[in-house]
């Protein structure tokens, strides 16, 4: 028999095939093409963030619930990057870092979630407050400061910081955080003016070089701040004449002269801040953050829940074009499937109820 | 053997099960009419293979559904003994880590610079942190933890085999510049702290990076001696020597004073703990690679360790089981007489 | 148009004249007797011979009897089956007879009628018994775009539909139902003279296929049942056809009718030999 006869006769079998078989033979096909695991290399949005957690005392604040348990802003932010970092895309990366005093320290390097998801939450779930290194919460410093670890990083890693906003000591409003582009690169800040802007927080790199969040926690109404011994036993709470009230910085030196007053550029006493007394007690710092923020061109993110967080984290300005290799056996599969329903339901087939047998199974009971 | 825990990806499509029921209702398709029945002998065979060949499609409908919902069996923890060590490293996060590692005679009047960045020489910590990310690269059966230590000891990460995560703790750790002060005692407690609790696995090791001692309170040195001991944890101190400090061992002419130096003084007393202990002088990188490399030579007794064994996917099982059954299927359809001779 | 030649073996009561042979008195060939010309005032019958012979000496007159027509009446299955289309169409062969009925009806002189019935009687194909000569062409009008469907129940409800006159009947049906059906049927129409045309088709038994696979739907039940055809299989299913043939031929001969079997196209002179008492279809 030759080739061309050996072709015809499979023709004609496969012409005298119902629309089942062929369907069924079509979904044959296709899942055979999905054993040999075909991949499509495309590319799917992942989000990179260095995840910033404030340890200082004020987290330790109780104004969260979780299941009806009163619980801090510390381990409310860890209950929601818990519950976020499953839903990230795989591919996504995510670093841990805390921050204290005016400065961050990164605990791990980016990683991706996917696959190192319990080793990044088991090192979530060691965060706390005892990692504190110093009682200080200078909160727009550390910011700066974790601005400028994701640029060491070299990635284009966001970051997400997430803070109260509770300054202590406190900030005289006039020495609110600049940018300033044409400062020299250099240590943690900028020393600009050795007697007038000292200790301004200043960030050295460009407005907008570093994308991110800062993440607000906490309550609307001031709370007294827990106090902790190093190891993290509670002794009560913060007092008010335990903490600063006044910024140290525009009140003058300790070893100046009595009546010594900080001048700006031109020579004028800046206002020295009024004390307000509550710096012993601590709420979310809601305007400050979102225009410390807006100023730095991070985003603002007031944490309520952990959809809302992943929803600000997976924004489209975060995304970064993540090497991804699509599975084709889904969409093979489905099609087969579809087929197969559809070589199932005659209704859907057009076929008559029955065929006939024999010759003139066509036109029968037509007289001509 | 532990059952086999089975778990869908994409449980949104089970919904589509039911359709698998479709092939199990008797609806019209290649059917021919024939005038009765009764006049077919009844035959078994045939009627068995008229269900085979429903449950085949209903099968093989299922078959997709299931890889389309992902089925897969998740990763399993599984017990294996490997050559190596349970290591916590304990690393000195202290500012003093950021100076560079100077040959030794080398005075350090001569190093002008703020973090090592102008000279070519490479800081303490970074060389301290390129090693151990080598040693931990070069020893996949090892389970490594990792404290760093300042003011308060800040454990990074408890045992783990990913070399992704040990990388990034230790990437991690030369970002920004180190902390001010140290407390070595309570870094020694929180690096113990990871075997309390634990079943003796393997050897146990808390490999202490520091370029510095420190005196130890009373307190802390019978809290040390208990936890150390209970949990027979060896203990590897690197120490790298700053310029111009004494080394941790006497030597002739030490006055009193270097005597009680902290690192002598903590030499002292971790060699007299009564457990597996080893003090390195790093005084040049030379020295700092041979002081790993001798740990990754000592330390490998068998280790019991849990690996997790990677998630199956049975989804191409699913399709090729389908695959199979429409084979099946389609040969049938071959078979089929649609018309009468 | 075929014809074929009927008769049947008994007298026909019709009124009307005909071929066939009655029980009316009239003029015929058929001689009954004599009877008294004061009672039968038909002088050109007179048979002087017996007159003379008469013992009473009365006038004797000839009584003959006259040739009648009949009823002729297709009773037709339209279930399902007879949908069936094989070697040929089953509802084809069922027009051919009925036309080839129609036509010798005719040609005999014979009222012709036409019953389907498939659950229920088919009312619409009903054609009242009529000598009407448009008979025929109205009954396959009727057939026409008729679609077999459902059972044969409505068969047992035709004798209600029947002449009251005995009358011939043309059973025309593949009785593809069970055979305590036929039997009371055939019980319910022992008033008439029965003829069962079994329209079977080669398809049906001796053409089947020799191997595959065949998913079976029977028409009337809407059943299905796959069949893998194989050599052994094929051997029982045409003995189990040849078993039924057989088993339909015993009731039918516990009825005292002969089966007439179309097992291809209708032969219209074939079904005269049956008449004639040829019994070469009913085996």
């Amino acid at each position: 028999m030759s080739l061309a006869d050996r072709f015809a006769g499979l023709r004609d079998a496969l012409r005298g095939l119902s629309m089942r078989s062929r369907l069924t033979g079509v979904a044959m096909l296709l899942l055979l093409i999905a054993l040999f695991e075909p991949h499509w290399k495309t590319t799917r949005d992942a989000f990179d963030f260095v995840v910033t957690l404030d340890v200082t005392q004020s987290m330790n604040v109780m104004d969260y619930e979780i299941d009806g348990k009163e619980t801090s802003r510390l381990n409310y932010a860890k209950h929601t990057l818990r519950q976020v970092l499953p839903a990230l895309p795989c591919g996504s990366r995510i670093g841990w870092s805390i921050f204290t005093e005016y400065r961050v320290l990164l605990l791990v390097a980016p990683i991706e979630v996917c696959d190192n998801y319990h080793e990044l939450l088991d090192t979530l779930d060691r965060i706390d407050g005892r990692m504190a290194w110093a009682n200080a919460s200078e909160v727009a410093k550390g910011v700066f400061w974790s601005m400028r670890s994701v640029k060491e990083l070299g990635g284009s890693h966001g970051v997400l910081f997430i803070t109260d906003g509770h300054e202590s000591p406190p900030l005289n409003p006039v020495l609110r955080p600049v940018l300033d582009a044409k400062s020299e690169k250099g240590q943690g800040y900028t020393y600009m003016d050795q007697t007038t802007w000292q200790n301004k927080p200043v960030y050295d790199g460009k407005p907008g070089d570093v994308r991110g969040l800062i993440v607000g926690v906490g309550g609307e109404t001031l709370k007294p701040i827990p106090k902790l011994d190093p190891e993290g036993h509670p002794m009560g709470y913060w007092g008010a004449d335990e903490v600063m009230q006044i910024d140290v910085i525009t009140a003058g030196r300790t070893g100046s002269a009595a009546g010594e007053k900080m001048v700006d550029e031109g020579g004028k006493a800046v206002a020295t801040m009024k004390p307000t007394m509550t710096e012993h007690l601590s709420s979310l710092k809601d305007a400050y953050l979102a225009g410390f923020a807006r100023e730095v061109e991070l985003g603002y993110h007031r944490l309520s829940d952990p959809a809302g967080l992943l929803r600000a984290m997976t924004a489209p300005e975060f995304a970064r074009p993540a090497p991804y290799q699509a599975d084709v056996r889904v969409l093979l599969a489905s099609i087969a499937f579809i087929l197969l329903v559809i070589a199932h339901v005659p209704a859907l087939l057009r076929i008559p109820r029955a065929r006939s047998l024999g010759r003139q199974a066509g036109k029968r009971f037509s007289r001509t | 053997m532990a059952p086999i825990n089975l778990a869908f990806s994409e449980p949104g499509w089970l919904l589509s099960a039911p359709l698998a029921l479709l092939p199990l209702l008797r609806r019209d398709a290649d059917t021919v009419n024939y005038s009765w029945l009764a006049l077919v002998p009844p035959d078994p065979l045939s009627t068995a293979l008229g269900w085979l060949l429903r449950i085949v499609a209903a099968a093989v409908m299922l078959a997709i559904t299931l890889g389309l919902a992902g089925l897969h069996r998740p990763q399993v923890p599984v017990e294996r003994v490997g050559k190596g060590a349970e290591i916590v490293l304990l690393l000195d996060r202290s500012r003093s880590m950021d100076e560079p590692l100077l040959p030794k005679g080398s005075q350090p009047a001569l190093y002008s610079g703020r973090r090592g960045e102008s000279a070519d020489l490479e800081s303490k910590g970074r060389m301290a942190r390129r090693l151990l990310s080598e040693f931990s690269a070069n020893r996949p059966d090892d389970l490594l933890a990792l404290v760093l230590f300042s003011a308060s000891p800040i454990p990074v990460m408890s045992f783990t085999q990913k070399q992704d995560m040990i990388q990034g703790a230790i990437t991690a750790g030369g970002v920004g510049k180190g902390l001010s002060e140290t407390d070595m005692g309570r870094g020694l407690l929180a690096a113990a702290d990871f075997f309390d609790q634990r079943a003796y696995a393997g050897s146990r090791l808390i490999l202490l990076v520091s370029d510095g001692g420190a005196q130890l309170e009373p307190g802390m040195r019978e809290r040390l001696t208990t936890v150390l001991k209970r949990n027979r944890i060896g203990l590897y101190w690197i120490y790298i020597r700053s310029a111009g400090a004494r080394g941790i061992r006497a030597e002739a002419g030490d006055s009193e004073a270097m005597e009680s130096a902290p690192e002598r003084s903590l030499h002292r007393f971790f060699e007299g703990l009564g457990i597996p202990y080893r003090a390195y002088e790093a005084e040049d990188p030379e020295a700092l690679k041979r002081a790993i490399s001798d740990v990754s030579r000592l330390e490998n007794l068998p280790i019991q360790y849990q690996e997790m064994l990677p998630r199956f996917d049975f989804a191409t099982r699913c399709y090729a089981v389908a695959a199979v059954g429409c084979l099946l299927l389609f040969a049938a359809a071959l078979m089929r007489v649609r018309r009468w001779p | 148009m075929q014809e074929f030649h009927y008769k049947v073996h008994w007298r026909a009561r019709g009124q009307r004249q005909g071929f066939h042979a009655a029980t009316t008195q009239g003029s015929g060939m058929e001689f009954v007797g004599h009877a008294p010309l004061s009672g039968y005032s038909d002088p050109r019958r007179i048979d002087i011979r017996a007159s003379l012979a008469s013992p009473t000496g009365d006038w004797l007159v000839r009584l003959h009897r006259t040739r009648a027509a009949l009823p002729v009446c297709v009773l037709l299955d339209l279930s399902a089956s007879m949908g069936f289309a094989g070697v040929r169409r089953k509802f084809d062969v069922v027009e051919a007879f009925v036309a080839a009925a129609g036509f010798s009806a005719r040609r005999t002189g014979d009222a012709f009628g036409l019953i389907a019935a498939d659950d229920t009687i088919r009312e619409q194909v009903w054609l009242p018994v009529t000598h009407a000569r448009s008979a025929v062409q109205t009954a396959l009008t009727r057939l026409e775009g008729v679609t077999p469907s459902g059972g044969s129940a409505g068969l047992l409800e035709a004798l209600h539909w029947l002449p009251r006159t005995r009358s011939l009947v043309f059973l025309v049906s593949d009785f593809h139902f069970p055979l305590d059906m036929l039997s009371s049927l055939l019980d319910g129409l022992a008033h008439h003279e029965v003829v069962p045309i079994v329209v079977w088709d080669g398809a049906e038994a001796e053409r089947l296929p020799g191997f595959g696979l065949i998913e079976l739907a029977d028409p009337e039940t809407g059943r299905h049942r796959t069949v893998l055809m194989r050599a052994g299989l094929r051997r029982r299913w045409i003995e189990r056809v040849a078993q039924r043939r057989a088993d339909l031929c015993k009731c039918f001969a516990t009825h005292r009718t002969r089966p007439f079997f179309v097992d291809g196209a209708f032969e219209a002179d074939a079904l005269t030999r049956y008449f004639l008492g040829d019994d070469e279809h009913a085996r």
